[in-house]
């Protein structure tokens, strides 16, 4: 029997609050799946991956939890339930983050774009996941939320393996939290696949930098770089990070950081690409965003 | 569980498992076969029903998801002009042969009728680029596009292209 018949008996809580979600977390002694979009849910379930188990949070209806929002403090705040179609249609993103928004456009078919959201794209932790790498270049923290209070989390440091994340079974997702690309920096994102839509990302990367001109040099005075499809889960390229930071951009420097980069990351070989494959394009890809930065810095146009 | 929904513009109640998907539903429960399985898995675009005005693929909505929404199906396109009348994409694909072994067909038809609509509200005709990327989630193994793009970009204006 395929497994959302076998479903059955699974009951379904809906709640239109945050306080009724993470309550019935925090009473509830029986294991609990959270449905958000269902994209990946959905999937998982029907093809046998995985049981649902006898309950399941459907926090969809918890309008609270999907907003776009330009805080105080000039980060941007985004509700975990905020779908890739939403991304798309925020103007804000699209100034202040256009790497995600870029992103947004190339997960799935519309048809998956107007259900799967960011908070689900980022909890079901899949190393491929498009949505991530863009938010780990925009140095985002999670903000996740028990019945007990709150606690903020680095999302480089959010994933501890192979679609595991530091949550709690009790913890919900509230809060996507990044800065804004900053006046004068410029990101970049790339997916390779097989086609342009509905396919999971061999190699999936981002980035942002901020190039300064002085005198004739172009000086990198910051990278952030992320990635996925590379290792167990999304990460944020510190080394290469390390490497780039306040240098001259030269051709040389670009070069070591290719190599950086390709030590850092730690593909594998499975049924949608190899490891070789997956490293050489990961660092032709860091190497494209390089260049271009270097590019744009020669032609004398201010900061870029 | 108890669900009450519109379908095609009717109200539906029913008791049924809470993640049946409304392919099911749809198929099983309410008799309504025009919607296709094709992968199950959110690939294809064959099951592509609205649900509250918006695209979604019906083998990825768990039926709960559905209580107090509004769902329309390829056979409530088909009466979206009146009875019997065909939705001027549906025209348009018949006229231009834009359909091959069929099985995409109902999904393509909901995607398109969708994009043709907000089109014809905006009153702007699109690219062929943009008829391709609506319909990029919806993928037809007879690789019959070429005819399922100028029946949208057809419907589009008006049908007398």
């Amino acid at each position: 029997m395929r497994g959302t018949r076998a479903a059955a008996r699974t009951e379904v809580f809906s709640p239109h609050s945050l306080e009724a979600a993470v309550q019935l977390l925090a009473e509830v002694k029986e294991p609990v799946r959270i449905l958000a979009g269902g994209t990946d849910l959905m999937v998982e379930v029907e093809t046998g991956r995985s049981e649902l188990p006898g309950l399941v949070l459907d926090i969809s209806r918890i309008r609270d939890l999907r907003f776009v929002d330009e805080g105080d403090e000039g980060a941007i705040h985004i509700g975990p339930l905020v779908t890739f179609a939403d991304v798309r249609r925020s103007a804000l993103l699209r100034e202040k983050a256009p790497a995600l928004w870029q992103a947004a456009g190339l997960v799935g078919g519309e048809q998956i774009r107007n259900a799967a959201t960011l908070g689900g794209n980022i909890m079901n932790a899949s190393p491929a996941a498009d949505g991530i790498p863009p938010l780990l270049a925009a140095e985002t923290h999670v903000v996740l939320t028990s019945s007990e209070g709150s606690r903020r989390i680095p999302l480089f440091s959010f994933f501890k393996g192979y679609r595991t994340t530091v949550a709690k079974p009790e913890e919900l997702l509230t809060e996507i939290v990044l800065q804004p690309l900053a006046e004068g920096a410029h990101a970049y994102f790339r997916k390779v696949a097989p086609r342009r839509a509905q396919a999971i990302s061999k190699v999936v990367f981002a980035g942002r930098i901020h190039v300064a001109r002085d005198g004739a040099a172009a000086v990198l005075k910051t990278a952030r770089l992320g990635i996925g499809a590379v290792a167990p889960h999304a990460l944020r390229l510190f080394e290469t990070e390390r490497l780039l930071g306040a240098q001259v951009l030269t051709p040389r420097l670009i070069e070591d950081a290719v190599r950086t980069l390709r030590s850092e990351i730690a593909p594998i070989d499975d049924v949608r690409s190899t490891a070789d494959y997956r490293r050489a394009v990961a660092g032709n890809m860091l190497r494209a965003f390089l260049m271009a930065g270097l590019t744009r810095s020669e032609s004398g146009k201010a900061g870029f | 569980m108890r669900i009450a929904m519109t379908v095609n513009g009717g109200a539906v109640e029913l008791d049924v498992p809470p993640f049946k998907r409304l392919l099911d539903v749809l198929r099983e429960d309410l008799d309504l076969t025009g919607t296709k399985e094709g992968c199950g898995e959110g690939e294809c675009g064959a099951c592509t029903v609205l649900l509250d005005g918006e695209p979604l693929c019906a083998c990825l909505v768990p039926v709960a998801r559905c209580d107090g929404g509004e769902v329309v199906t390829v056979e409530g396109i088909m009466g979206s002009r009146g009875p019997d009348a065909m939705h001027p994409l549906q025209a348009s694909m018949a006229r231009l042969g834009a359909s091959q072994c069929g099985i995409c067909i109902p999904g393509m038809v909901v995607m398109g009728a969708h994009f043709v609509d907000a089109a014809r509200r905006e009153g702007r005709v699109p690219t062929e680029e943009e008829v391709r990327s609506a319909i990029a989630g919806n993928i037809c193994r007879c690789t019959g596009y070429v005819k399922i793009v100028d029946a949208v970009l057809d419907a589009v204006q008006g049908g007398e292209v």
